[in-house]
């Protein structure tokens, strides 16, 4: 079974992204609240997919992917951004940074587990 | 879309809803604190912080329910705080008080989304959001702290190194995080990888704490080293922050609470079965399992007390959670009236039950409300008349026993008594000869529709309140006292149980009406037929057990339609041959009901000793089976008594 770390400050919101993936394939989902929490749930388990928020408080997403980027062990994993905060320069900054897909909130749900299952199910092409 | 209408989310409505509520509570929080700065002095960077935090996150809610408008309003103000934010904020008066409505406004917001209501409209308060002057750098007072003060803190390194077993054990990031907030300042939080790619967590913590302190709390995994002669870094916006708000908050459905009830419920029967098997027991010769069990038995009922307990003590809220919410209100209702008045809270740390405190919040705002717009005058008015031109208004709560007590208090201008009684004679309320204490201009004052007042203002309507206040505190069985000076001010003290009383009943249909039976006077529901019944005169009895018993039937007390045939359970209370059977068509079920006292003299009847509500509002009487039974079984007993002994 594939494994799905959820990083965002809002429980409420955590909630919403595992539910939007109810219709793909079963996987395991771990959650975390921060950007340390994320990190500390990748020294515990091996993720196929991150999906990732920018603002959090003790440590910005952008900090969380640049950690995993710079990482031998994590390095490959997929990590999705998906934030509120759509503007192109922080778009432009999440894919220079190594994201694999960079998504905003609001999402359609459909849209989003399709995109999710295409990454986790099919040999993904890094967007550009 | 106006409401939450895709099925997608209508699991999550209820979490969605929960944490709004929490994020607003935090927002109104910040932006009190940024109101007592009145403009003139930097707004704290962690205040600042949790603001864009929460505006960020709740602005992500909204969206993701499909609530634009309330997005794009959210929205407008981020950007209004983001543009203003710098090192040392600067928001100036005119703009705390545009944020302030807007915050207003949000709330109401969401309270639509809630009720599935037309969104509020935005788009005035947005255009002026935009027309905020975001250039404050001129009205920036110089005031920075020197970043290289001299202090007494030592610092200090701690790693933490996770693993799955120390997660197991409960340690982890979040746990090491909240040890070090008690051990110090953390002044920056860094994961670093060694050379096998295994993350470990470095702290930079600043403390006044000897090291003997805190190594004795530091759990396995967490290893430290002190640093020497580092000058303490300057905080610098961009790195990670030190600011992280912990919340001890765990909210808990009140449904799964109801179940943890139910629990214990059940417990205390299992005891009272264990006890009957001791009492079995006791007749053999196994002393010592005898010993052992009770042993047990014992220990059970401590156990079951004192889960009860806790499980009680969970319900409980400190009224300054409401107090918090009331002070935002109040702020604004001050500033609506356009008089000078302090408030002033206490008893933050009163506890009270979830339940009452969210019944009794409205009224006591609403009384709030009174004293500012009412109760205290206007400042030429207190100067003319020799007082402070500021008023003084008061929210006391304080427990005591098994109740709460909250005070409002204001050195207004007292109740106006000789107008009070003047109108209430007008209108045949009272005598010209009757007594008029506190007490009677109380009771006058909280009849519907009773005002000495001509004029109804923004802040609390014409009349109505008062009313409504003591109805609030009757339902909940509290009561309520006044005490007026003409000229001194006012003081009402309400007086409010700690927490509701929740009995067990049957719930039985009669005719077409639904009563409830507390469980407690029940010992046997049984089935009968109409062919069971023995007619004695114009009495009707079972055979039951080695007795006969009287059937009293609950359709006849309440003059009620008769039934003459098929089958009827009856409750049967009291044993052996004081028992009484009360008849009724049907038990609907076993709730758990909250009772509330009835006074209304139109609605007390004798029997009756008090109502509640099932679900759907509806209101459902219940029964007091020992005062039915003496008041309609006297002259049955009359007859009986001969026969059956």
């Amino acid at each position: 079974m594939k494994r799905i770390l959820v990083v965002d400050d809002s429980p409420t919101m955590r909630r919403m992204i595992i539910t939007s993936l109810r219709d793909i394939p079963p996987a395991q989902y771990e959650q975390a609240g921060s950007g340390l929490e994320a990190i500390e749930k990748m020294a515990l388990y091996r993720f196929d997919l991150i999906i990732l928020d920018l603002n959090m408080p003790d440590m910005h997403g952008m900090e969380v992917l640049h950690f995993i980027r710079r990482h031998d062990l994590y390095k490959d994993i997929p990590v999705v951004i998906l934030t509120t905060k759509g503007d192109e320069s922080t778009r432009m900054s999440a894919i220079e940074a190594g994201a694999t897909l960079f998504s905003t909130k609001p999402y359609e749900p459909k849209d989003f587990a399709g995109n999710i299952k295409n990454l986790l199910y099919s040999d993904y092409v890094k967007y550009e | 879309m106006n409401e939450i209408s895709d099925k997608f989310f209508e699991d999550l409505a209820d979490d969605f809803f929960a944490e709004c509520d929490e994020l607003l509570a935090l927002i109104k929080q910040r932006m009190l604190s940024i109101d007592q700065l009145r403009g003139k002095e930097h707004v704290p960077r962690p205040v600042m912080e949790d603001l864009l935090r929460s505006c960020h996150t709740l602005k992500g809610l909204t969206g993701m329910v499909g609530a634009e408008e309330v997005m794009r309003f959210i929205h407008t103000i981020e950007t209004y705080l983001k543009s203003v934010y710098t090192g040392d904020t600067l928001i100036p008066e005119k703009a705390t008080d545009i944020l302030f409505k807007s915050v207003n406004l949000i709330e109401k917001q969401v309270d639509a989304l809630r009720n599935k209501e037309a969104i509020p409209d935005s788009s005035s308060m947005i255009a002026e959001i935009e027309n905020l002057n975001t250039d404050v750098t001129g009205e920036k007072e110089l005031r920075q702290e020197d970043p290289h003060a001299v202090s007494q803190e030592s610092q200090w390194k701690f790693t933490f190194t996770p693993s799955a077993l120390l997660f197991e054990k409960g340690i982890n990031i979040n746990e090491i995080r909240s040890l070090l907030q008690k051990t110090g300042r953390i002044i920056s939080s860094m994961p670093t990888t060694d050379e096998g790619g295994r993350i470990s967590f470095v702290f930079l913590v600043s403390t006044d704490k000897p090291e003997a302190e805190f190594s004795r709390i530091m759990p396995e995994g967490v290893s430290y080293e002190a640093v020497n002669d580092n000058p303490l870094p300057a905080d610098d916006p961009s790195k990670m922050s030190q600011s992280i708000v912990q919340k001890n908050v765990v909210r808990v459905d009140l449904t799964r609470l109801e179940d943890i009830m139910r629990t214990i419920g059940d417990l205390v029967i299992s005891r009272s079965r264990l006890q009957d098997q001791i009492r079995h027991f006791d007749q053999g010769n196994v002393f010592q399992q005898v010993t052992t069990l009770q042993d047990l038995n014992n220990m059970m009922e401590r156990q079951i007390r004192e889960l009860r307990e806790s499980v009680m003590k969970l319900r409980l809220i400190p009224t300054g959670e409401v107090f918090e919410r009331m002070r935002f209100v109040v702020r604004d209702l001050i500033r609506e009236s356009g008089k000078s008045i302090t408030i002033d809270f206490s008893g933050w740390e009163t506890m009270i039950d979830k339940s009452v405190m969210e019944k009794i919040s409205d009224p006591l705002l609403h009384m709030v409300r009174n004293a500012v717009s009412h109760g205290i005058e206007p400042k030429e008015e207190r100067i003319a008349a020799g007082k402070p031109a500021e008023g003084k208004l008061s929210l006391r709560s304080s427990a005591l026993g098994s109740s709460v007590f909250f005070e409002v208090e204001d050195d207004g201008k007292g109740i106006d008594r000789d107008r009070v009684l003047e109108k209430a004679l007008r209108l045949n309320l009272i005598k010209p000869d009757d007594v008029t204490n506190d007490a009677v201009i109380l009771d006058l004052i909280c009849m519907p529709g009773f005002t000495t007042k001509e004029h109804s203002d923004l802040a609390s309507g014409r009349g109505i309140g008062m009313d409504v206040v003591k109805s609030a505190v009757r339902e909940l069985g509290g009561s309520m006292e006044m005490q007026s000076e003409k000229g001194r001010g006012t003081k009402f003290i309400l007086q409010l149980p700690l927490t509701l009383s929740i009995v067990d009943a049957l719930i039985v249909k009669v005719d077409k009406h639904i009563l409830a039976v507390p469980l407690p006077v029940v010992n046997e529901v049984i089935s009968i037929s109409a062919g069971d019944l023995v007619k004695v005169d114009e009495y009707e009895m079972i055979n039951y057990r080695d007795t006969v018993i009287p059937i009293y039937r609950l359709e006849d007390y309440f003059n009620l339609k008769r039934r003459k045939e098929g089958s009827f359970d009856v409750i049967v209370t009291g044993s052996g041959r004081s028992g009484t059977g009360i008849a009724a068509d049907k038990i609907i079920g076993q709730r758990e009901i909250v009772i509330r006292s009835l006074d209304d003299p139109l609605v007390k009847v004798e029997g009756v000793s008090g109502a509640t509500e099932l679900g759907e509002g509806k209101i459902v009487l219940i029964l007091d089976i020992p005062a039915l039974i003496r008041s309609a079984g006297k002259k049955l007993r009359s007859v009986i008594t001969p026969q059956t002994t």
